[in-house]
């Protein structure tokens, strides 16, 4: 019996055809069954609605997805970009550089090891128990990124950047990176990751990063996602953390009509700690949403969330912290406290702080607030003569000043451009 | 020359409230220049309010009356104009804003407040110099300078930087609402020199305190006592005394 076709083509099915057609003509279709499994199982459940809770505050529905094509291949002249690599001044030898998917520059530094594929993570437990639909898509389409391992002991003092850039000039884009980072046993580094969608046409990126780090492994991720169009930006960040591992930073989210980031962390060791930040900057009609969930499998685990975000207009921002202590993972330590400033009084900030406790003998704490800037202290500066709209900047710096207190110089500068916007 | 009217502050028949609750009852003051003039009375008479309403602060309500600065309606001015004409409130609960140092405050206000004022802005070495001369005079550790505007400064601290500021800012009229409160009695030494040393015949300054103590280090020129609203008795220094022997039942 053939088979029956459907009357109505499923979503992504020309673009699919036209990257199937090209990696055949490639000669590179070892991988075509796997995608095509992984676009099958994305059928299987389709784009996600906001009536599911993990996806209720970014609603995709108004997003024509039919319509973004995969770019077309070696369609990159030289293009000239001026930010956000001049602003950031990366070190050429320890960065990444995507553009549209393709990878632009890569580090010639022999301080770490890089991998064409993310194969090596085979080999590595993966407590992650929820697969976003994304990351199917992602699997589906996916195409190059940055994978990199991070030799035993190496401890790099320069920060390595993956920057991607994605840009639709006329036919709505979309872009697939994939990153894969393997910190082994007592590595450390910091990890510079960028999201940029540039001035244009609709873009939607999906992105996945994987982090594994092994014993004693630390890693700094400093993690930027930022759209100047109301694109569609999706990220996924899988962390997974063997035994007194660190792992730590900031994500950032600001711009864009979908710009959402979901992180899995698993602190599958005793002693693996987790302690980021992140921070939300939304203005116009904007929407931003962080998913952040942190799973205490093991004993003496610890983590520490503290998320700000600050609305302006008739933007919307959505926090959902979720901390899972797992039976057994007992002297946990966790906190999660979430912030949100308002700036006007149709802005809008959602929270939601999530406990699910399965162990005893823990220690465990959530907090959340929303609220606009105190009239007080906006009175007493104004009083020695700042003006309204400066008060205001030095308020909203008081608000983030904890989450960006720990951000690398060069990487400060471009946050605080974003922020004096507000 | 430019015209001088005959007193820096003049405030006429003033009523004024807080959601449409009247709390000041017919205010009549003048100050001249180079005067200090005590505000003392008990709680809830209104001393706050005056205070706040001199610097613009929100949220209150005028009825009827006027107050004069300098031959301008005051009511006209935004909180920062306050400033930048030369108006200065030291606050009684200064506000702490972590995550902005203090010397980034003190340079955005004096810097602002010289730009609004057709001065030129200081750059960071000459603003650097002069701050250090100044804390060094009120005995401020230079350390405060560098932390979080008031987070977790004790009351003195506190204090100290509010007097720091007024010396840099340079107004005209300093209004110091309950500067002694909450102060031991180094502190209290302390911040006195310091508006001591600001004193000239060109500054003037109100007081507002409940307590006779401040005004054995810093003597004003007029007392003012003030009850539900309304000064019901001023005097010379002299007044302080009395009212530290009879309480304020028999006014």
């Amino acid at each position: 019996m053939s088979v029956i076709k459907p009357l109505v083509p499923e979503l992504f099915h020309s673009a699919f055809t036209s990257l199937e057609a090209s990696l055949i003509k490639s000669g590179t279709p070892s991988d075509l069954e796997m995608r095509k499994q992984a676009l099958a199982a994305f059928h299987e459940v389709g784009i996600p609605s906001s009536r599911l809770e993990e996806w209720k505050y970014t609603n995709l529905s108004r997003f024509s997805f039919d319509s973004f094509q995969l770019p077309p291949k070696n369609s990159t002249k030289k293009v000239h970009l001026e930010l956000p690599l001049e602003l950031i001044k990366a070190d050429p030898a320890q960065c990444w550089h995507f553009y549209n998917g393709e990878c632009l520059q890569r580090p010639t530094s022999d301080s770490f090891i890089i991998e064409n594929s993310g194969a090596l993570l085979a080999g590595y437990p993966n407590k992650r128990e929820n697969v976003n639909r994304f990351q199917l898509l992602n699997q589906a389409f996916g195409h190059e990124g940055a994978h990199l391992v991070l030799p035993k002991g190496c401890h790099l003092e320069e920060p390595i950047y993956i920057v991607h850039l994605s840009h639709s000039t006329e036919t709505p884009l979309m872009v697939h990176p994939k990153n894969t980072i393997i910190a082994k046993e007592n590595s450390r580094a910091t990890l510079i990751e960028i999201y940029l969608t540039l001035d244009g046409a609709l873009t939607f990126s999906n992105a996945t990063t994987h982090i594994q780090l092994e014993k004693g492994a630390h890693i700094s991720h400093y993690f930027l996602q930022r759209s100047l169009t109301e694109s569609v930006q999706i990220s996924d960040i899988t962390v997974q953390q063997a035994a007194s591992s660190d792992y730590r930073g900031i994500a950032m989210l600001t711009g864009g009509g979908a710009n959402r980031a979901t992180f899995q962390v698993d602190l599958n060791g005793p002693e693996a700690n987790c302690h980021f930040k992140t921070l939300e900057l939304a203005e116009k009609q904007q929407k931003t949403d962080i998913f952040f969930t942190v799973s205490h499998h093991q004993p003496s685990t610890s983590s520490n969330i503290l998320a700000r975000s600050i609305v302006k207009d008739s933007a919307r921002s959505a926090f959902t912290g979720k901390i899972i202590v797992k039976p057994g993972a007992i002297a946990t330590q966790a906190s999660l406290e979430n912030k949100n400033l308002l700036l006007s009084p149709t802005a809008e900030a959602m929270t939601r702080p999530l406990l699910e406790i399965y162990a005893d003998d823990i220690q465990c704490r959530h907090g959340a607030t929303v609220g606009f800037l105190d009239e007080e202290a906006l009175f007493y500066l104004k009083s020695r003569g700042i003006p309204d709209h400066e008060a205001r900047q030095l308020l909203i710096e008081s608000f983030i000043s904890p989450c960006i207190q720990d951000i690398p110089g060069p990487l400060l500068s471009l946050v605080q451009e974003v922020i004096h916007g507000y | 020359m430019a015209f001088s009217p005959a007193s820096l502050l003049t405030i006429q028949n003033l009523h004024a409230g807080v959601d449409n609750t009247p709390i000041l009852q017919g205010i009549e003051l003048s100050i001249g220049y180079g005067q200090v003039h005590a505000i003392m009375g008990p709680n809830g008479s209104g001393k706050s309010t005056l205070a706040n309403l001199l610097a613009r602060k929100n949220g209150y309500e005028v009825y009827q009356g006027t107050i004069t600065y300098l031959a301008e309606d005051l009511l006209s001015f935004s909180p920062e104009e306050c400033a930048w004409k030369g108006i200065f409130l030291g606050f009684q609960y200064p506000v702490s804003i972590p995550g902005v140092s203090n010397i980034q405050f003190l340079k955005s206000a004096v810097n602002a407040t010289r730009v609004a004022q057709g001065k030129p802005p200081l750059d960071a070495i000459d603003f650097l110099n002069m701050i250090k001369e100044k804390t060094a005079k009120l005995d401020m550790p230079s350390e405060l300078l560098y932390r979080s505007l008031n987070d977790g400064f004790s009351g003195g601290e506190k204090k100290r930087n509010e007097i720091l500021q007024m010396t840099l800012l340079e107004p005209k009229l300093a209004i110091l609402d309950e500067t002694d409160s909450g102060l031991d009695i180094d502190a209290l030494k302390a911040v006195a020199t310091g508006v001591n040393n600001f004193r000239n015949e060109n500054r003037s300054i109100i007081l507002i305190t409940h307590y006779q103590r401040l005004l054995d280090y810093i003597e004003p020129d007029f007392i003012h006592v003030m009850v539900n609203g309304k000064i019901v008795k001023s005097g010379g220094k002299e007044l302080a005394s009395t009212l530290e022997e009879k309480g304020y039942a028999w006014l």
